[in-house]
C-alpha cells in the first residue's frame, strides 16, 4: 500500500516536473516554411532534377549509405593513385595538375573493394562506361547514353539517365571523370600528400606508404595506400572512418588491374523478365559552340598561406547566351573547364560576349577560393566578369584559403523596439551597392535559418567581400498581430577570419494618414497616394525609396498608409491618373512631398498640397544609330548611374526618337533613355532637368547627354 | 495492428507523392516527436522546432525508407540526431543544474527542480521513455510506435527508471538533511 503511494507521488511529481500541454502541430504553416524541401520532394517524385539547390542535386547523386559515399570516394581516389603511380616520375612526386592529366589517360580499370567482408566490383572502361556492383541490392552501370540504377530486390530501373550522366553528355565530358572527379569528392578534403611518410616490406615487395587523414562527416577519416616502391602502381588502399572501436567505415581496396581489356558487354544492362523498362534518348540540343575567336580569359590561382601555386585546380566557367538543352530545359550556351598547371596558371579562349561565371576548385576541395580582383557584377562567392567576346582579360586570380583562415564569423542579437528578442526571423547579406545576394545568414550550425528564441544569429561560415554588404533582417509574419519592419544594417565589408556582432532593432511597423488638398486647402478626392520610405539610405549609395503603401483618397481627401519605418525619409507621390491614357498608370500631373514620418506608434495626420498644375517633358532622342525601339524614363530622386530608383513617369520615343512625357513631377528629376538599334546595339542616355509645377520644358539627348533647350510657362 | 496497417498505408501513400497523407502523420506524431526532442534538448520550444526540422528531413528522405511500418522509428531517429545538433550547437555541455533551471521560464520550487535534474541524469534510453510517458500523457501504444519497441520492453524500462528516479531523489532529500 505504501509501495503503491509513494509510485502514486513520483507521478504526480513527474507529471509536474515534464507534463505538458498537447504540442499544436499546424501541418498547412508548416508546408510555408518548408517550402524548400517539400519541392526537392516533389522534384523526387517527379524524376526532375532540383535546378534551384545545387548542393541538394549533388548529395542526391551520392550514394544513400555513408559507407558507400566513402566507397565511392575511395573509387576516386584508386583511380587518382594509378594515374599518380603509373605516369609519374620515380625521383619525384607528381604535381597535381599531372594528376589529373594522367588520370585522363586512364582507359580502363577494375577493382574489389571489401567492406566489413562483403565484397564490391567496379569497372570502368571510356568512354561512358560504368559498372559497380557496390552491394548484394544495388548495380550502377552506365552503357553508352544511359546510366541504370539498377536495386534488384524492388525491380526498379531509372528510366532515364541521371542528373550527372546528362550534365557530364551535354558538357561532352567522359561520364567516368565526371562521376568520379567531380561528383563523389563532394565532404572529402585533404586527403593527398605529396610525399611518402614511410617504406614497408611485404610479400617480398617494398611499398611506399602514404597515409591521410582529414575529417568527414562521420568523424575522422584515415586513409592508408601501398604503393609499389619500384612500379609506382598502387597496391591497396584502407580507410577507416571513426574512432576506436566504433569504426562507421572499415574498408580496404584492392587494385586487381587497369588497362586490362574489358568487353562492352560488361556494360551492357538486360532488365529481368518482370522489369518493366523504357528508355528515353536524349533529347537533341541546341547548344552551339563558341563563336570563333572569341574572348581569351587568365589568371593564375596561388595558396593564400604561403603564396605559392596551386597546381590542378580545376575552373568552371559559364557564360553565353541561353538556350535549350536536353530535355528541354535552359541553360547558358558557354561552358568551359580548365586546370592550372604547375605554376598555377591558367587560360581559356573562346569565350562568348557576355557574364562569364568563374567556379574554383582546389584539391582541397572544402578550401574556399577567393578572387582577389573585383568586378562590377557577381560577388566574391560567386564571381563573375563581363568580356565582349573579342579581348583579352588578365590577371583573374584567386587565393585559395585554409577555412580556419578564412571564414569570418557573424553574429546578431535581434530585438524589437522594446527590447524583447525576436524569434523566427531570417536574415541574408546582400551587396550595398547593387543589391545582389551574398549569402544567407543560419542561426545555427545545422543551417536553421530563423532567429532562435533568444533572438540570435552564428553563423560562422560566413564569406569575406570585398565590398559593403549590409544585414538584411527581415521577419517571417509581417502580417502577424505585432507587424515588424525588415531592415538592413549598415554596410560593412568582411574581411577573412574576423568575427562581427550587430545588434538588430526591428522597428514596429509605422502608420500615417494623408489627406491631399488643393490650394485652398479643400480635400481632393480620387489621387493616387503612394508611400514611399528610404531604407536603403546610407553611406555607400543614396536614399532608394520602397513603395510600401499605395491608395487613391477619399471623398474627404484621406490615405491610411502603413508598414512605414519610423522617422526621416518618407516620400509621398500625389498622381492624378488619366484613366483614357493607354498607360492608366502615367499620371498626367504628379507631385511629391517629403515628410517626417512618426516616430511613436501614433498615427498622425498629415496634409498635403496637390499642385494641380502639369508639367510636360518634350523631346528627341538621338543615340547615333537608327531607332528600333527606345524609352524614356523619369526618375524622382538620387543621382546619375543610380538605377535602382522608381522610375516615376515613363514613355515610349516613336522611331525617329521623338517622346512626350507628362505626369512628371516639380524639382530635380533624372531622365533617362534607352535605345536599341535593329541589330541589336543598344545606348544609354541619362542627365538631371530641374523643372516647375505648370512648366513645359524641351530637351534632347545627344548620343548620351541631355540638353534643355527651352523652359515655357503652361498657360 | 489496424491502426499500423493503416498508418504504413498513409506512408505509402506519401511515398508515392501524397503531401496529406504526409501532414496526417506528422499530426499524429507530433506530440512523441516532441517528446522525443524534449528529452534531449529540455526545452519545449526548441523541442517543438526540432520535431518540425525532423518532419522536413523525413519529407526529404521519405523515399529512402524501404520499410513503411518502420516510418515512427525512423523519424524518431530522424528527431534525435535533430535534437542532438541543437543542443551542440547550443553548448548545453554546462551544469545540469543550469540546465534544469532553464528548462521552464516560470520560477520553479525545489522539489521539482529537483526532479528535472534527476531526470536530466537518466541514462538517455530511461529519459526518453520517462518523458514520453509524462509528458503529455503518451500512451503506451504510441510510445511504442516511435520507440519501435514492444510494450513489455516499454514498461520494463519505465519501471526501472522509475525506480533509479525514486533512489536518486532520496538520497538527494538525504543530503539535504
Amino acid at each position: 500500500m505504501k509501495a503503491n503511494d509513494n509510485d502514486r507521488r513520483l507521478d504526480n511529481v513527474l507529471h509536474q516536473a515534464v507534463g505538458r500541454d498537447d504540442p499544436a502541430f499546424n501541418f498547412e504553416r508548416w508546408k510555408q516554411e518548408h517550402r524548400e524541401e517539400i519541392d526537392e520532394f516533389n522534384a523526387q517524385i517527379s524524376g526532375e532534377p532540383i535546378r534551384s539547390c545545387r548542393g541538394v542535386r549533388l548529395m542526391e547523386l551520392m550514394p544513400r549509405r555513408p559507407a558507400v559515399r566513402v566507397a565511392v570516394a575511395a573509387v576516386l581516389v584508386l583511380v587518382l593513385w594509378v594515374g599518380m603511380s603509373r605516369w609519374s616520375n620515380p625521383s619525384g612526386g607528381l604535381a597535381f595538375g599531372e594528376v589529373l592529366e594522367q588520370t585522363a589517360k586512364i582507359q580502363t580499370f577494375h577493382a574489389k573493394l571489401y567492406q566489413n567482408g562483403k565484397e564490391s566490383e567496379i569497372w570502368g572502361k571510356r568512354p561512358n562506361r560504368l559498372r559497380w556492383v557496390y552491394d548484394e541490392d544495388i548495380i550502377e552501370i552506365s552503357d553508352g547514353p544511359t546510366l541504370w540504377l539498377v536495386n534488384v530486390p524492388f525491380h526498379k530501373a531509372t528510366q532515364k539517365p541521371s542528373h550527372y550522366f546528362q550534365d557530364a553528355q551535354r558538357r561532352g565530358l567522359d561520364v567516368m571523370d565526371d562521376f568520379l572527379q567531380v561528383r563523389f569528392t563532394e565532404g572529402l578534403s585533404g586527403f593527398f600528400s605529396e610525399e611518402p611518410v614511410g617504406r614497408i616490406r611485404q610479400g617480398g615487395k617494398v611499398f611506399d606508404v602514404y597515409r591521410m587523414d582529414f575529417t568527414t562527416q562521420e568523424g575522422p577519416a584515415h586513409f592508408e595506400a601501398l604503393v609499389d616502391a619500384e612500379t609506382h602502381l598502387l597496391h591497396s588502399l584502407s580507410i577507416q572512418v571513426g574512432q576506436g572501436d566504433e569504426l562507421s567505415v572499415d574498408l580496404r581496396f584492392f587494385v586487381t588491374d587497369y588497362d586490362i581489356p574489358l568487353s562492352d558487354d560488361l556494360f551492357i544492362f538486360e532488365p529481368g523478365p518482370t522489369m518493366k523498362v523504357t528508355v528515353e534518348e536524349p533529347q537533341p540540343t541546341e547548344v552551339q559552340a563558341a563563336e570563333e575567336g572569341g574572348a581569351t580569359l587568365s589568371g593564375r590561382i596561388v595558396w593564400a598561406h604561403n603564396g605559392k601555386p596551386v597546381a590542378g585546380a580545376r575552373l568552371t566557367f559559364f557564360g553565353g547566351r541561353m538556350v535549350t538543352v536536353a530535355d528541354g530545359k535552359r541553360d547558358r550556351e558557354f561552358f568551359e573547364r580548365t586546370e592550372t598547371d604547375r605554376d598555377g596558371y591558367w587560360q581559356i579562349s573562346g569565350v562568348p560576349p557576355g557574364a562569364v561565371w568563374i567556379g574554383v576548385r582546389s584539391w582541397e576541395f572544402e578550401w574556399p577560393a577567393m578572387p582577389t580582383f573585383t568586378t562590377n557584377v557577381g560577388t566574391s562567392k560567386d564571381p563573375r566578369v563581363l568580356v565582349d567576346g573579342r579581348s583579352s582579360y588578365t590577371g583573374l586570380d584567386f587565393k585559395v584559403y585554409k577555412p580556419d583562415d578564412f571564414y569570418a564569423h557573424l553574429t546578431a542579437q535581434v530585438s524589437n523596439e522594446d527590447g524583447q528578442p525576436i524569434r523566427d526571423v531570417s536574415a541574408y547579406l546582400m551587396y550595398a551597392d547593387s543589391g545582389d545576394t551574398h549569402q544567407s545568414v543560419y542561426a545555427t550550425k545545422r543551417r536553421h535559418q530563423f532567429t532562435r528564441r533568444d533572438g540570435q544569429f552564428d553563423d560562422s561560415e560566413i564569406w569575406p567581400t570585398y565590398r559593403p554588404v549590409r544585414l538584411h533582417v527581415g521577419h517571417k509574419d509581417p502580417n502577424g498581430p505585432y507587424p515588424l519592419r525588415g531592415v538592413h544594417s549598415e554596410p560593412f565589408i568582411i574581411e577573412p577570419a574576423q568575427e562581427y556582432h550587430l545588434d538588430i532593432v526591428l522597428p514596429y511597423e509605422r502608420e500615417l494618414m494623408v489627406q491631399v488638398v488643393d490650394a485652398q486647402g479643400r480635400p481632393l478626392e480620387g489621387i493616387c497616394v503612394s508611400l514611399l520610405d528610404g531604407e536603403w539610405g546610407g553611406a555607400f549609395s543614396p536614399p532608394s525609396y520602397q513603395l510600401e503603401d499605395q491608395a487613391f483618397s477619399d471623398s474627404d481627401g484621406l490615405v491610411h498608409g502603413s508598414g512605414l519605418l519610423p522617422g526621416e525619409n518618407i516620400l509621398i507621390a500625389l498622381k492624378r491618373l488619366d484613366p483614357n491614357a493607354p498607360d492608366l498608370w502615367n499620371p498626367s500631373v504628379a507631385n511629391l512631398t517629403p515628410v517626417t514620418g512618426p516616430t511613436d506608434r501614433s498615427m498622425p495626420l498629415v496634409q498635403v498640397t496637390f499642385d494641380d498644375r502639369p508639367i510636360t517633358v518634350e523631346g528627341k532622342v538621338d543615340p547615333g544609330f537608327p531607332i528600333d525601339r527606345a524609352r524614356v524614363a523619369a526618375y524622382v530622386t538620387g543621382q546619375p548611374g543610380d538605377l535602382r530608383h522608381m522610375p516615376f513617369a515613363q514613355v515610349d520615343a516613336d522611331r525617329e526618337g521623338r517622346f512626350i512625357l507628362r505626369g512628371v513631377p516639380a524639382g530635380t528629376i533624372r531622365l533617362l533613355y534607352s535605345a536599341t538599334g535593329p541589330d541589336g546595339i543598344s545606348r544609354r542616355g541619362e542627365g538631371a532637368l530641374v523643372v516647375e509645377s505648370g512648366q513645359f520644358c524641351r530637351v534632347e539627348f545627344a548620343n548620351e547627354d541631355l540638353q534643355v533647350l527651352s523652359r515655357e510657362p503652361i498657360f | 495492428m489496424q491502426k499500423i496497417d493503416s498508418q504504413a498505408k498513409l506512408v505509402r501513400a506519401a511515398q508515392a507523392g501524397d503531401l496529406d497523407s504526409f501532414g496526417t502523420l506528422c499530426e499524429s506524431y507530433y506530440a512523441p516527436l516532441v517528446a522525443v526532442a524534449y528529452s534531449v534538448l529540455g526545452d519545449h520550444q526548441l523541442a517543438e522546432d526540432a520535431a518540425q526540422e525532423a518532419f522536413a528531413r523525413g519529407l526529404t528522405n521519405l523515399r529512402k525508407l524501404k520499410d513503411s511500418e518502420k516510418f515512427a522509428p525512423w523519424l524518431a531517429q530522424i528527431c534525435r540526431h535533430v535534437a542532438a545538433d541543437m543542443a551542440r550547437v547550443r553548448r548545453r555541455s554546462a551544469s545540469v543544474e543550469e540546465r534544469a533551471e532553464r528548462t521552464n521560464d516560470r520560477q520553479d520550487d525545489e522539489p521539482i527542480r529537483q526532479v528535472r535534474i534527476a531526470i536530466d541524469r537518466l541514462p538517455t534510453s530511461m529519459k526518453e521513455v520517462v518523458v514520453l510517458r509524462y509528458y503529455n500523457h503518451c500512451s503506451y501504444e504510441q510510445m511504442s510506435a516511435v520507440l519501435g519497441l514492444s510494450r513489455t520492453t516499454i514498461n520494463g524500462r519505465l519501471t526501472r527508471a522509475k525506480r533509479k528516479l525514486a533512489k536518486m531523489l532520496r538520497q538527494h532529500d538525504g543530503m539535504e538533511r
